[in-house]
């Protein structure tokens, strides 16, 4: 039986939208637009639909495929290597760190868990102190948070969290650490759980469902399976950018190369994806300041197993969090984290999950008990915490080297403490801190002995990270940021940053909101740079009458 | 009733077109057939005065945001479609109260859910033709209230919605039905899972519903026109009221498909409702939108979802 849901992508294609797959492609050609954006996730999404909207003919160019929701099968076999970058195994230099980050149409937005944070205040306080950014107070973004909400639906989630969700909530309300509700960027969610896999039911508002579509049925253009190589410089201008066809499976290239010509380029590739281009084209970059504090929120896990089904798969993913530690030092002071319950899936978590043999097939074995937490550390507002930084090797390939420093690992051993004690306060059966030499404690004072004493070294404990930002950073002082305040890239004349690598340190939260916000802001100012027009803003869900 | 004084109504209309026409002839217009067009046009300008008299008011009270600018093109097809679906529904569908039946009752499409129709202010189960003409050629099975009398509250109509229920699942099986509603209706139907809960209704799908009122509504006659006003740029009482009392689990239950640009609903944002599925569409008018091919699709589609896979899948944490 085929889905009754309907596909708008599909719909999209048949109606006639200018979608070309590069792996298709049998000769090189070369293409123009006004504007040519690099990368179809939170920052191009968002950009793209501005910029069509204020009549500028616009052509998106994508490294992965255009896939939706008859392809989001809800298996993660078949996700993980389509929808992500290095098939959900992208890895710092030294492996250290596993990094989830999407490569599909859309970007993470088609991926991601739907978390909806606006940029805390303190975060923007800090970048007003001490990155030259004085135009990014609360009062300056909040109107553009308040457009994206609206365009992306995102708001209060109605439905009660799940058992994953609710143990963060009972556990930490036992101790007495407050907890709040997270906002969702979706609309007529059916509450499956499988929002990393891509949403199979379209009610995630990703870039893939709402800003890409809209920008299409104006007349934008999509090249997908196409990676952006390098921009031809001459001079100050960017004269052309080199794009290479990749075959259809988004790996190998197929020799096919085009060539791009626009009035103004975006960049908007993610915070690798976007310093690697530049690096690879000899952008300008006096300060060297090029792909430097990179920041990933460097992200540990707590399993525990609970007596009762936990069913940590089922459900909204993400709906309960503690901002509890990132307020109880300085934003300055020691590393603070966030806490938040990831969802478990069978192949996540088991390639997650410490141990060999017996001990690994047992945490398995009570996959529908486990419970799974996360803390998401705080990088880049501390000199000890500088982030990492983007290099290419050998084969002009993005390569990011992010030391754990001690200033981090102290971090790390205090996340876990504190997640483990939450977990036995929800009433968790045993907890098992992600770390090869760990093991599963039955008791808070048998955990806490066990965590003071683990040593904390890159390999051993398990660090992840689904968010990437800096590498671009922006700022009012040039020594401090190769972009301006309103995403231009210093040197360089008709070029934009328009990703989350404009941010100076990491959000501390799940950044994708603060992406869409901060597009939305840039891509209104360039619309306007380049038409002399005032921005028109967004449309509505539904496509307008043709 | 609606039926009798809409026919009185388009006798009046007939009257005044006749009436037109004769004065033209007595003013020197010997012609039949020009005087007869001048009369009907006349007739039809007066007509479009009110329906453009909606615009202009909805436009005053739109609130921020604003709706998205149209084009002169997509204005003017938003205002004549607009006058043509009044039209249709006053001057003919509603005169004539009837529903389209499926062809092969109970074969065409037996998983799918029975559809109930209930219709806005001042209106009859006729507003629905071209949806029931679409249901039936899909072999839906659907039923439809006529809320009598046109002024009672909203709160005094829904012992028809209990018994139209009753009687439509006596009459096409199961368990459950869909509600599909448009403007006032959806109120009726929030009312309605207010005071019934949701056993019986697997969805409630809104067309241009004011579910926070309209400021329309401020001047309109009747408890259920009070239930829909808006006094002093708020909510009245009884929305507030319904609001609260409305639970979080409902709200997944319930999609509201509006236009930016409605001509009733003023601020047409007040059709967004917090927690359920919301759709806007743009440069449609109150009454189109329930005749309108994209809307329709979506309708009939949320109906083929909701039967094919469950209400559970809406909402899988129903209380």
């Amino acid at each position: 039986m085929s889905s009754p849901i309907p596909d708008p992508i599909a719909a999209g294609l048949a109606a006639g939208w200018q979608v070309t797959d590069a792996s298709t492609l049998q000769a090189g050609r070369t293409l123009e637009a006004d504007v040519v954006i690099i990368g179809s996730g939170a920052g191009g999404g968002i950009t793209a639909e501005l910029l069509a909207r204020a009549g500028l003919s616009v052509l998106i160019v994508e490294e992965g495929g255009l896939k939706s929701s008859q392809d989001f099968k809800m298996r993660e076999a078949d996700a993980y290597p389509a929808l992500y970058q290095e098939s959900a195994a992208r890895k710092t230099r030294d492996k250290a760190i596993n990094i989830l980050q999407g490569r599909t149409v859309g970007g993470s937005t088609t991926v991601n868990w739907t978390s909806s944070f606006r940029t805390p205040p303190g975060t923007l306080a800090h970048w007003q102190r001490q990155h030259g950014l004085a135009g990014y107070t609360v009062a300056a973004m909040a109107p553009w948070f308040a457009l994206v909400e609206r365009r992306l639906h995102i708001s209060d989630w109605p439905v009660p969290p799940n058992e994953n969700n609710d143990l963060l909530r009972r556990g930490a309300q036992a101790l007495g650490i407050p907890t709040a509700a997270i906002r969702r960027n979706v609309n007529g969610c059916w509450n499956l759980g499988y929002c990393g896999m891509g949403c199979p039911t379209n009610a995630k508002q990703s870039m893939l469902v709402t800003t890409i579509p809209a920008a299409l049925q104006l007349g934008a253009r999509l090249l997908t399976h196409a990676r952006a190589e390098r921009f031809v410089l001459q001079g100050e201008r960017i004269a052309s950018l080199q794009v290479t066809a990749l075959d259809a499976a988004g790996q190998a290239p197929t020799g096919i190369k085009l060539t791009l010509l626009a009035k103004h380029f975006v960049l908007a590739g993610g915070a690798i994806n976007t310093p690697a281009l530049l690096l690879r084209s000899n952008a300008p970059d006096p300060d060297k300041l090029l792909g430097r504090r990179t920041f990933l929120h460097p992200t540990v896990i707590s399993a525990a197993l609970f007596t009762q089904r936990v069913d940590a798969y089922a459900g909204a993913p993400q709906t309960i969090y503690s901002d509890h530690f990132l307020g109880v030092d300085p934003i300055d002071g020691p590393i603070g984290y966030k806490l938040e319950a990831p969802p478990l899936h069978p192949l996540l978590m088991a390639t997650t999950m410490g141990g060999f043999g017996d001990q690994h097939a047992q945490t398995m074995r009570m996959f529908p008990h486990a419970h799974g937490l996360l803390a998401l550390l705080r990088d880049g507002f501390h000199e000890d915490a500088a982030g990492g930084a983007v290099s290419l090797d050998s084969h002009g390939n993005p390569v990011l080297d992010y030391p754990l420093s001690p200033f981090l690992w102290d971090g790390v051993r205090r996340a876990l403490l504190a997640m483990a004690e939450i977990q036995f306060a929800a009433g968790a059966r045993s907890v098992y801190p992600v770390h090869e030499m760990a093991h599963h404690y039955t008791s808070w004072a048998q955990a806490r002995q066990a965590i003071e004493g683990l040593p904390f070294k890159p390999l051993l404990a398990r660090v992840v990270s689904a968010h990437v930002m800096g590498g671009c950073a922006m700022s009012d002082d040039e020594r401090l940021g190769v972009c301006d305040a309103q995403g231009r890239y210093r040197g360089l004349v008709n070029l934009s940053v328009h990703d989350g690598s404009l941010f100076p340190t990491s959000i501390g939260a799940n950044p994708q909101l603060s992406i869409y916000a901060l597009a939305a802001r840039l891509a209104s100012g360039l619309a306007q740079a380049l038409t002399g027009k005032p921005a028109p803003g967004f449309g509505t869900d539904m496509v307008a009458p043709a | 009733m609606i039926a009798r004084a809409l026919r009185w109504l388009m006798l009046l209309q007939v009257l005044a077109a006749l009436g037109l026409a004769w004065l033209l002839w007595q003013a020197g217009l010997r012609q039949a057939a020009p005087a007869l067009l001048l009369g009907v046009l006349g007739v039809l300008l007066v007509r479009a005065l009110i329906v453009a008299r909606n615009f202009w008011h909805s436009r005053r009270f739109a609130g921020t945001p604003a709706p998205q600018p149209l084009g002169a093109a997509a204005a003017t097809r938003l205002f004549v479609g607009e006058l043509g679906a009044n039209l249709r529904t006053s001057s003919w569908g509603m005169l004539r109260p009837r529903l389209s039946v499926p062809a092969t009752p109970g074969q065409g499409a037996p998983s799918r859910l029975p559809v109930l129709l209930i219709h806005g202010y001042v209106c009859n189960r006729g507003f629905w033709a071209p949806l029931s003409g679409q249901l039936a050629q899909a072999g839906v099975a659907h039923g439809a209230v006529d809320l009598e009398p046109v002024n009672a509250g909203i709160d005094d109509v829904l012992p028809l919605v209990e018994r139209a229920i009753a009687e439509l699942l006596a009459l096409a099986g199961g368990e459950q039905v869909v509600i599909v509603a448009h403007s006032m209706g959806g109120l009726v139907a929030r009312a309605y899972l207010r005071r019934h809960g949701g056993a019986q209704v697997a969805r409630v799908i809104t067309l241009g519903t004011p579910h926070h009122g309209t400021a329309l509504a401020n001047l309109a006659l009747g408890s259920n026109a009070r239930q829909m006003s808006r006094p002093g740029g708020q909510p009245n009482a009884w929305l507030a009221q319904l609001d609260a009392d409305e639970p979080p689990h409902t709200r997944t239950l319930i999609t509201s498909i509006y236009s930016q640009h409605d001509n009733i609903v003023a601020p047409q944002d007040s059709a967004r409702l917090p927690g359920a599925r919301n759709c806007a569409y743009a440069g449609l008018g109150h009454v189109a939108l329930a005749s309108d091919p994209r809307v329709l699709r979506q309708v009939l589609s949320e109906i083929t979802i909701v039967s094919e896979v469950g209400a559970a899948a809406f909402a899988s944490h129903r209380c």
